[in-house]
């Protein structure tokens, strides 16, 4: 199977909703689930996308794989030469999750907690399927978890994602600088967040990550009530981060919320593409196969240029 | 309509909880939880917005139903007076505007007219108004018309008068012009500067029930005004005349200093000299001026501050003439104790206002003539003159000279000697083996006592008293002062005009110490005026004042017997009323502006003076200048441009609470007060009613509820 678009490949996929997720429990079989599904649409295409780009010639050591030994070379050379492919090399994976008090919103089944749980488990079980070494980091102004890259590291990372405990109010700069410290080797990092601060700053807390080197991946959640801003009566709203309240009669305001959040997430885009981020906005009433479609787009045009 | 319970109407300030309920209360009873304000806080005017207020019919509602609770437990009720106004009654007003001096100031005037015009303007068709001028006294200027024209014009016409402010005259006046009204609505409207000087609290003025007062404040918070309010004169004889110096008392009533301002003295219109004046804020200032002669006829002396905002009271106007001098004779026995008349003649040689002109003489020396040309003879302890000294003095007390007889030692009265004395001397009463008597009783209201009667001005009863006679009082003679044991002192009996005063000891230094106490000399010179019937002439009188010519002219000394020095020989109306056919002689009187004054009184000569200046009283002989001239001046009060509260005056004349009027004329029955009062009633039902629907909406639209 030839590598596909993503929306070539979506038309087979089977999607599964965000709620019904919600109801398994178990972070493993939800990831399973949806990356199952999600190769099973593929038609069982495990490689697509990146697996098969040749990358080098080394030479051939004992116990590696003879049908990788490049016999046109030896045939010029008379030696004997491995060929490596990218998919071969294995990377690091590392999925940094944003637990701050905003993300325990949400007005459908799921938060946006719950949500960026599930897509850090199907990502990081896609990974591992993929051969990658993955690692967990979460954090709300600062690291609360941090399970380092490896390939046997799933197990662990799930683990860490399911206890994610209470949150506090969460900031960008400090856990990110922390997390660039500790990733020495370049690989890929996924950062799922909520983003509620200023574009510039938060363009300029990740940043740092790509400048070491790493493919960097930003995820945005939104619950569709941050977005749409539905509500109907006049009502306090409190901040759930500051706990500060705000008499608010959304009738009124809802036009200009909404206009409000649209040039955030835009103006999001824009920075993000001018650091060569990758950035996708995540609607939690959205399946999640959608994400990791996004992801392999990402990996794959990370390839193209590398 | 008015309330019996207008406190409660403070409950409409309930109006404001659905309003607030509807602003804030409303959000806080739903708390949404949100991921972040971020967004919210960025959007401007957020608060107006925040706060919109949302399904105004339902707020309209709750506001209309608490608004209406709150009227119903203020317990309305209608006047009789309103009911009458709704069925088209008209009214009659009474337009009283202060023409008082104090309106002149600055632009006081012109605002009390505009707003007479514009109270005018308010008459309705079926409505009267009379307009009345008030200051000292009260002046019809329209009464009762209905058209506006003519009380407008009434209003235009006015100007400012010298007179002082008086609210009671004024209000009494405008009440008594209500009283004859058939119309049922009456109302003053009173216009003026109140002046705190014009309203006298001790006065009781009520307006009969059914009369309204509304007062309309024209006058000026802040003011400055300095005036003069008196002039005094110091005397000293000198050769050729009296030398009289002048001194003007100026009171600055103002918060602010006078500085550097001119102030003139003018003799007969010539000026004599000039000061300057500086005075601090509420400060009084006595201006003396150089000294003049005053010599022959009375002199007409101004006082002339250097105009301010309030010019009429910068002017102040006096007359002052030579002190006139009273003739005395003093008679003495034949063979009298070496000083039986020294303290007498002593004690009336000292003053000039008015002096005296002693002679001594002796019992059998005297002679009609000298009798005649006294106005006072002392028979100083012994008899009475014989022959035709003796009919002369009898004749001439009865003619209204004075007589004093001071029964001592060598006095006595024979049998057949004039019927003069006011107690006949009997036998002396020797007390000189103890300490001697006393004053025991003065009557302190009679004029020869009452310089005494004010506490630390002289004790009378310090005298000792040795001796005295034993005195019967005559008939119809008073007893003024007695001993301490009963026994008349002093004695005064009318013979026909003349007037009798009976000292029964003596009038030195033998039977008693008067004569060496220093209420000796003032004794005797009240006692000599008294008989001499002396009257101080007034140097000015005040805006205001009626007079009467007589008294005018009379001037300074004795004179009302046709003998002093200012008596005329014309007949005059003074004293009591002429009953008689025959017409009043009348003098000419001109007054300031040289308008010649008209007597309102057919029966006497008075007359009001109403211009501050010199008005001039004229015989029939007399040309321009040559009167009598009378200094008059604006009243020192009103001056005083101190304003007071009006609700104060309206509160203390109008009956009934709350300054308005009640319409109390017939008692009202039981059923007519339910009938006035019954609108509660249905103010409460309708906040019922209101409320039902309100929470019938909201109960059925639980999202109006919310809003």
């Amino acid at each position: 199977m030839d590598r596909r678009s993503a929306g070539t490949a979506m038309r087979g996929a089977q999607f599964v909703d965000p709620s019904a997720l919600a109801r398994m429990g178990n972070l493993e079989l939800v990831a399973r689930t949806v990356v199952d599904g999600f190769i099973n649409g593929l038609h069982r295409a495990p490689h697509m996308g990146f697996s098969l780009d040749f990358a080098e010639h080394r030479g051939y050591e004992p116990g590696d794989d003879l049908r990788r030994v490049d016999w046109r070379v030896f045939a010029r050379t008379d030696r004997f030469y491995v060929k490596q492919f990218e998919a071969d090399t294995n990377a690091n994976c590392v999925v940094a999750l944003d637990v701050s008090t905003s993300m325990r919103f949400g007005t459908g089944a799921v938060t946006k907690l719950d949500y960026g749980r599930f897509l850090a488990a199907s990502l990081l079980y896609f990974s591992h399927q993929q051969r990658d070494r993955v690692g967990l980091v979460t954090f709300d102004d600062h690291l609360l978890e941090y399970v380092p890259p490896s390939a046997r590291h799933l197990e662990f990372a799930l683990y860490a994602l399911d206890r994610v405990g209470e949150g506090k109010p969460g900031s960008l700069s400090a856990p990110l600088l922390t997390l660039t410290e500790r990733l020495t080797r370049r690989g890929i990092v996924i950062l799922i967040s909520d983003f509620y601060d200023e574009p510039e700053r938060i363009a300029q807390a990740v940043r740092p990550l790509r400048f070491r080197g790493h493919d960097v991946a930003v995820f945005h959640v939104l619950d569709p009530a941050e977005i749409d801003f539905p509500f109907d009566e006049a009502a306090s709203f409190e901040d759930l981060e500051s706990g500060d309240r705000m008499p608010i009669v959304p009738e009124a305001l809802r036009g200009e919320y909404r206009a409000l959040v649209q040039a955030h997430i835009a103006e999001l885009g824009r920075l993000f593409t001018d650091s060569r981020i990758d950035y996708a906005l995540f609607n939690t009433s959205v399946p999640l196969d959608h994400a990791l479609f996004h992801y392999l787009a990402t990996r794959e045009r990370m390839r193209r240029v590398r | 309509m008015w309330f019996l319970a207008p406190a409660l109407l403070a409950a409409l300030a309930a109006i404001v909880i659905p309003i607030v309920v509807h602003l804030v209360q409303r959000d806080r009873r739903r708390v949404v939880e949100f991921p972040s304000l971020m967004f919210l806080r960025k959007i401007p005017n957020q608060s107006v917005k925040r706060r919109a207020i949302r399904h105004w019919p339902l707020l309209l509602l709750r506001i209309a139903a608490f608004a209406l609770m709150a009227l119903a437990f203020a317990r309305p009720f209608w006047q009789s007076a309103g009911a009458a106004a709704a069925a088209g009654a008209g009214r009659e007003v009474i337009f009283l505007l202060d023409t008082s001096h104090s309106m002149a100031y600055g632009g006081v005037w012109a605002r009390a007219q505009e707003a007479a015009r514009r109270a005018v303007g308010e008459l309705g068709p079926g409505d009267r108004g009379t307009v009345a001028f008030f200051s000292s006294d009260v002046e019809v200027g329209v009464l009762a018309a209905s058209e506006r024209a003519a009380l407008m014009a009434a209003i235009d016409r006015a100007t400012p008068g010298a007179g002082a402010t008086r609210y009671g005259p004024a209000l009494r006046a405008a009440a008594g012009l209500l009283e004859s009204s058939a119309l049922p609505l009456k109302e003053i409207v009173l216009i003026s500067d109140f002046q705190k000087s014009g309203w006298d609290r001790e006065q009781e003025t009520q307006l009969p029930p059914g009369v309204t007062l509304k007062t309309v404040p024209v006058g000026e918070a802040d003011t400055a005004n300095a005036s003069i309010v008196g002039m005094a004169f110091a005397r000293q004889e000198a050769a050729g005349g009296e030398r009289v110096t002048a001194s003007a008392r100026v009171v600055n009533r103002s918060a602010v200093a006078v500085e550097g301002r001119e102030i003139v003295l003018e003799v007969d219109g010539h000026r004599e000299d000039s000061r300057q004046v500086s005075l601090a804020p509420g400060a009084v200032g006595t201006i003396e001026f150089t000294p003049f002669t005053l010599a022959g006829k009375p002199a007409r002396v101004t006082a002339r501050l250097s105009a301010d905002s309030l010019p009429i009271d910068d002017v102040f106007h006096a007359v002052i003439a030579a002190g006139g001098r009273i003739p005395v004779l003093i008679v003495e026995a034949a063979n009298p104790a070496p000083d039986a008349s020294l303290y007498l003649a002593r004690a009336l040689a000292v003053g000039n206002e008015p002096g005296f002109e002693t002679t001594v003489t002796s019992v059998d020396r005297v002679t009609p003539e000298q009798i005649g040309a006294a106005s006072v003879v002392i028979v100083n302890d012994t008899r009475p003159p014989s022959g035709a000294a003796g009919r002369a003095l009898d004749a001439r007390v009865r003619a209204g000279m004075g007589l004093l007889v001071a029964a001592g030692d060598r006095s006595s009265w024979p049998d057949d000697g004039p019927d003069l004395l006011a107690c006949r001397p009997g036998e002396p009463v020797d007390r000189s083996g103890t300490t001697g008597g006393a004053l025991g009783f003065v009557d302190y209201g009679h004029p020869v006592f009452e310089v005494f009667a004010a506490p630390r001005s002289g004790d009378l009863t310090g005298a000792r008293m040795f001796r005295y006679r034993q005195c019967a009082p005559a008939q119809g003679a008073t007893v003024i002062a007695r001993f301490d044991d009963g026994a008349a002192a002093l004695a005064e009996r009318r013979v026909d005009a003349g007037t009798v005063l009976t000292w029964t000891s003596s009038l030195d230094s033998y039977w008693n110490d008067l004569a060496l106490r220093p209420v000796f000399l003032p004794f005797v010179h009240q006692a000599m005026k008294h008989l001499g019937r002396y009257a101080e002439g007034k140097a000015w009188r005040t805006v205001g004042e009626v007079v009467d010519p007589a008294e005018l002219t009379r001037g300074p000394g004795p004179g009302d017997r046709g003998e002093g020095p200012g008596a005329r020989d014309w007949a005059l109306g003074a004293g009591s009323v002429n009953t008689t056919a025959v017409p009043l002689q009348r003098p000419t009187v001109l007054a300031p502006s040289g308008k010649t004054v008209e007597f309102a009184d057919e029966t006497r000569n008075t007359f009001t003076l109403e211009e501050p200046g010199f008005y001039e009283v004229r015989t029939g002989g007399e040309k321009a200048g040559e009167g009598a001239a009378v200094a008059v001046n604006v009243s020192a009060e009103e001056s005083d441009l101190t304003l007071f509260e009006p609700a104060e005056l309206t509160a203390a004349v109008t009956p009934g609470a709350g300054g308005a009027a009640t319409a109390a004329a017939q008692p009202l029955t039981p059923e007519d007060y339910e009938r006035r009062q019954s609108v509660w009633w249905y103010l409460l039902a309708a906040g019922v009613v209101l409320l039902a629907i309100e929470a019938l909406v909201a109960g059925r639209f639980p999202r109006l509820a919310q809003g």
